[in-house]
């Protein structure tokens, strides 16, 4: 069991933030004052948060669950972590055997699924005040057609913002004022660099995924049905395409998963990727002699929405602990400690949104900081980048079959046609 | 007494039965009945009658899986059965020194294939160990893409089972070498047979119920390669999925929230059906006579028992 | 080591090898050393790595083996981030306790398809041939949802129990109890000796170079696997080493600095058994082997 790409993004992204960083965690907001009587609530509950366990966060969960404790004497929450890759197997092995811990970390695809065969508690018919405290496009996230409610209090957000590797763009005379502003300039920004270093500099740094096309603006989903086979979504492939004959596209590409770019971005194989803002504390880390070379741009296109949520078990024994639980792990001055540690990221709650300050203050690393800023401006018309029926299996086989394009073996139109014909037909 | 003793070899070989049948034939048959049914995680399977064998015959990934287990059997097959020998004749001189040899040589067979992974996909990349190394000696002046190549990947993915392998066979070899006759070299040296002479005639012959286990065991595990090819192409299989091997398409097709387990098994059918020809060979040739015995056995019981009760 | 290079030893090496040249050392020292850099070599980047400090760049090219900003602290995250010894612990539990079921039990029915009649035999090895060609991938829920029935959920027994016999095992060791001469077995039948004592004093001593190899080969089953452990167990408490090594992975996927600290940590103690063991492993190998 190896990457499962897409699924982890967020997770990856965000450990690889919190690996970057050396410092001290943050202390959790002591309980609110206000609210209802705590002294009522007793009993024991699970808490599984998803690739979370490590020097960075490890101290803030802990607090976290003392504060909560704390202000509830006769609760118990005991914490469990699993790890980053086998999530989804996990998550089903639990919701198989009845065993779904009572609060837990979700991806908005996940629950879906849980969701749908009613494993999740509906948090709107919980309690309809609290889920309008949240980020309204992130709650949209956890509500899935033909199933009523929300099934996550949304926890934290991100998006993709553009970094360039100016070191390498130089070698072809590129400065920051050069750097492109639409999809269709970072093409003719590739070939022309392609050209002028003779392949060595390469700019294109992934093959298309589904996300690609919905950031260019392609309408994926029509009416239930899938409908992504349009003339724009075509003449988007054959730029991929061409972009591969000039040589402005390495080949590892056409087999790389969801991270595969920001890797050969951090090799120094190619200069261009899409990241997470979080990227810029993974480069100090890893590549610290690219750090001061790289600049970060807004996303181009549509940027895509990611988002983590706490859910709470349908079958939870003690579902109004677990309901408690989860409001106050993800109330406004937990999320807003949580996001000073995890930097480049954003809160679900609105009230931390209005003042960003509260968590970017503590940023040291000025490509971070720069970033972060570029990131907040854009996760405003951040939107989810696949529609929830589309799954990681039909994703797996647009980038194979887009690939072949890509490559040349087939036509970008037959490509399509045929990853709209294996999506259809593997929708419920 | 006597009938206790008639019983002895069911009670030894009883838990090993057992814990086949429990822990191997039992989830099976369930694979088996799954396939015909459109079964999802976390919900009641409807029978579907063959509609998911009917879908292999339509599904083009289906033919490239098989196509690329097939083709990586077959290189890995005959290389993990003769270079493993070569390494044990090697290491089997008592030299000074070679049993740290021989240590070092373990080490690929302990490692985890994921680690060991990683590292392959560092040396093979296009600007990685090898790839520098060729265009250093000069066989090649531009890099060769081991990895996004679908007939490269599958032999990087070989390779990489071989070195992997190489240890753990030597092994088996070593603990076979050690029952060869040392007369036999010494009657072939006095004939006036040379090193390969004498490893055809002699060594080779002397292996051959080892060689014959081991070729057994790599084509089992050759038809259901997973991890080599998945680390390699970072579990794309390749450019569209074509260097995905079954087992792999079994993983994509079934796991997750959203598996088709329906499907799925219909595969796990289908790769049990394509590797049970080779194996029934090797299996045959190996202990045919146990086999052919045990039939006739069989056939006499059921003639006996038709003959009493045709006589009652 | 070096006592044990005498000149006897020496002696008979070269009887054994008959005339072997000055040439023939070169060319099988060549071959052994390529093969030592083929076989150690990634393991020792891995090494390098894992002392590496933030300020060396681990992508650059040629590989440097030589840390320049050394530093143990990628130790320190691993164990800060995983309980490794008790991880450690645990698996070790697991891969004795495969290594003790799967000798004692293999040998058992080895013993008897290998070396005695009995009616059904050709079916019943049939049977245990077959598994061989069964993905354990694709049975994986079925076998979980056994395991959870006998109530062995989250628990080591359920890690061991569907390895604790395995049919590659009884294979290997059937291939060696058939391999006894059976002259030998009808000989201490006849002396009257039970089951039980044949077994113990005739067929043992003849097994038990493949008993050595089925014994590692379990032990590094149980220390390498992944998936099960990972399906069986829930608790992060009785995690195996494997789970939590790909758990650091997960969670420092983008630092391999801890990743190859952790590898490190995860393929010491193994190698460092084999090298303690292989002696009487090799030895076990080649003398357990049927002498004419």
């Amino acid at each position: 069991m190896v990457n499962k790409g897409l699924r982890l993004v967020l997770a990856a992204g965000l450990s690889l933030t919190l690996a970057a960083c050396t410092g001290g965690g943050g202390t959790p907001a002591p309980a609110p004052e206000s609210g209802e009587a705590g002294g009522a609530l007793s009993g024991e509950i699970t808490f599984q948060t998803w690739s979370l366990k490590n020097d960075r966060f490890t101290p803030y969960f802990e607090s976290v669950i003392d504060a909560f404790e704390t202000e509830h004497p006769d609760v118990t929450v005991n914490w469990m972590d699993q790890p980053g890759d086998g999530y989804e197997d996990k998550i089903l092995q639990q919701a198989n055997s009845n065993t779904l811990p009572d609060v837990i970390n979700l991806p908005p695809e996940f629950a879906y699924k849980l969701a749908q065969v009613d494993q999740l508690t509906d948090l709107r018919a919980a309690d309809a005040a609290t889920v309008d405290l949240y980020v309204p496009g992130a709650v949209t996230a956890y509500e899935y057609p033909e199933i009523e409610g929300v099934y996550a209090y949304p926890w934290y957000l991100g998006t993709d913002l553009n970094f360039w590797n100016m070191e390498l763009l130089g070698k072809a005379g590129i400065t920051e004022a050069d750097l492109p502003t639409t999809i269709d300039g970072i093409f003719e920004l590739a070939s022309k660099v392609a050209k002028e270093t003779n392949g060595e500099v390469k700019i294109i740094s992934e093959s298309p995924k589904m996300g690609t096309l919905n950031n260019a603006g392609v309408e994926l989903i029509k009416d239930g049905q899938f409908a992504f086979n349009t003339p724009d979504a075509v003449a988007l492939i054959d730029k991929y395409h061409q972009a591969f004959l000039d040589g402005a596209l390495p080949a590892e590409a056409l087999s790389g998963n969801y991270l595969g770019n920001s890797a050969l971005f951090k090799q120094g194989k190619v200069a261009y990727t899409t990241a997470s803002a979080g990227f810029a504390s993974e480069l100090e880390k890893e590549a610290p002699t690219l750090l001061a070379n790289t600049v970060a741009t807004a996303r181009i296109g549509n940027p895509p929405l990611f988002v983590q949520g706490i859910s709470v078990a349908k079958t939870s024994k003690n579902p109004t602990v677990a309901l408690e639980f989860a409001k106050f792990v993800t109330n406004n001055d937990n999320q807003i400690e949580f996001l000073k540690i995890a930097q480049g990221f954003f809160p679900g709650t609105q009230a931390a949104n209005d003042n960003p300050e509260s968590f970017t203050s503590v940023i040291e690393n000025a490509l971070q900081k720069d970033a972060t800023e570029k990131a907040a401006s854009s996760i405003k018309n951040a939107k989810p980048e696949y529609p929830i029926q589309f799954t990681y299996a039909m994703d797996t086989y647009f980038k194979q079959q887009v690939a072949l394009a890509v490559r040349g073996d087939i036509s970008s139109q037959e490509a399509l046609d045929k990853a709209l014909q294996n999506a259809n037909d593997s929708m419920e | 007494m006597k009938s206790l003793r008639g019983l002895t070899p069911y009670l030894l070989a009883f838990p090993a039965v057992l814990w086949v049948l429990v822990f191997s034939i039992w989830p099976f048959l369930n694979t088996v009945v799954l396939s015909f049914t459109d079964a999802r995680p976390l919900r009641t399977p409807e029978p579907v009658g063959l509609a998911n064998y009917a879908k292999l015959f339509r599904d083009e990934q289906f033919g490239y899986a098989v196509t690329t287990s097939l083709t990586y059997t077959l290189i890995a097959v005959p290389l993990l059965t003769f270079l493993p020998l070569l390494l044990a004749l090697l290491v089997k001189a008592k030299l000074p020194g070679i049993s740290f040899f021989r240590t070092t040589f373990y080490f690929p067979v302990i490692a985890s294939v994921v680690v060991v992974g990683i590292i392959w996909m560092w040396m093979f990349d296009s600007q990685g160990l090898v790839n520098q190394t060729l265009q250093m000696l000069g066989i090649t002046d531009r890099p060769v893409n081991f990895l996004v190549d679908r007939w490269l990947i599958i032999l990087t993915a070989a390779l990489l089972t071989i070195w992997k392998g190489l240890g753990y066979y030597m092994v088996v070899y070593l603990a076979a070498l050690g029952s060869i006759d040392k007369e036999l070299y010494e009657a072939a040296a006095l004939d006036g047979a040379g090193p390969i002479r004498r490893f055809w005639s002699v060594t080779v012959p002397g292996v051959r119920g080892a060689m014959l286990l081991v070729t057994a065991l790599i084509t089992a595990a050759a038809m259901r390669v997973f991890s080599e090819l998945f680390v390699l192409t970072n579990g794309s299989g390749g450019p569209g999925g074509h260097a995905m091997s079954l087992v792999m398409q079994i993983k994509q097709v079934g796991s997750g929230l959203a598996g088709q387990i329906g499907y799925a098994s219909a595969l796990s059918v289908a790769l049990f059906v394509l590797t049970i020809g080779p194996m029934l060979f090797v299996g045959w040739v190996q202990q045919g006579d146990n086999v052919r015995e045990g039939i006739r056995n069989w056939q006499k019981a059921r003639a006996f028992k038709k003959s009493q009760r045709v006589a009652a | 080591m070096s006592a044990r290079v005498d000149m006897p030893e020496y002696r008979v090496s070269f009887r054994e090898k008959w005339q072997m040249g000055q040439g023939e050392m070169v060319l099988r020292y060549g071959s052994l050393i390529l093969m030592l850099l083929i076989s150690v070599g990634p393991f020792v980047w891995q090494l390098a790595t894992s002392f590496k400090g933030p300020a060396d760049d681990i992508y650059s090219f040629p590989p440097s083996f030589v840390p320049t900003d050394f530093t143990t602290d990628n130790y320190g995250q691993v164990m800060r981030t995983i309980p490794v010894i008790k991880y450690a612990w645990h698996s070790l539990i697991v891969a004795t306790t495969l290594v003790v079921t799967n000798v004692f039990f293999a040998t058992l029915a080895g013993y008897a398809f290998g070396a005695l009649r009995f009616r059904f035999k050709g079916l019943l090895m049939a049977l245990v041939l077959s598994t061989l060609l069964l993905p354990a991938e694709v049975t994986l829920t079925s076998q979980y949802l056994t395991i959870k029935s006998l109530g062995f959920a989250d628990s080591l027994v359920g890690v061991i129990l569907p390895g604790a016999i395995g049919a590659i095992n009884v294979l290997l060791m059937t291939a060696a109890a058939a391999a006894i001469p059976p002259s030998i077995l009808e000989a201490a039948t006849i002396d009257g000796a039970s089951t039980w004592q044949r077994i113990r004093h005739v067929v043992w001593p003849n097994v038990r170079g493949m008993a050595s190899v089925v014994g590692l080969m379990s032990f590094i089953q149980g220390w390498d696997d992944f998936l099960w452990p990972l399906v069986v167990l829930s608790d992060p408490e009785k995690y195996t080493l494997t789970v939590g090594m790909q758990y650091l992975q997960s969670n420092f996927g983008s630092d391999p600095r801890v990743v190859a600290a952790g590898t490190v940590i995860a393929l010491v103690p193994i190698i460092v058994l084999f090298a303690l063991m292989q002696k009487q492993f090799f030895k076990g190998v080649e003398s357990g082997a049927v002498k004419g």
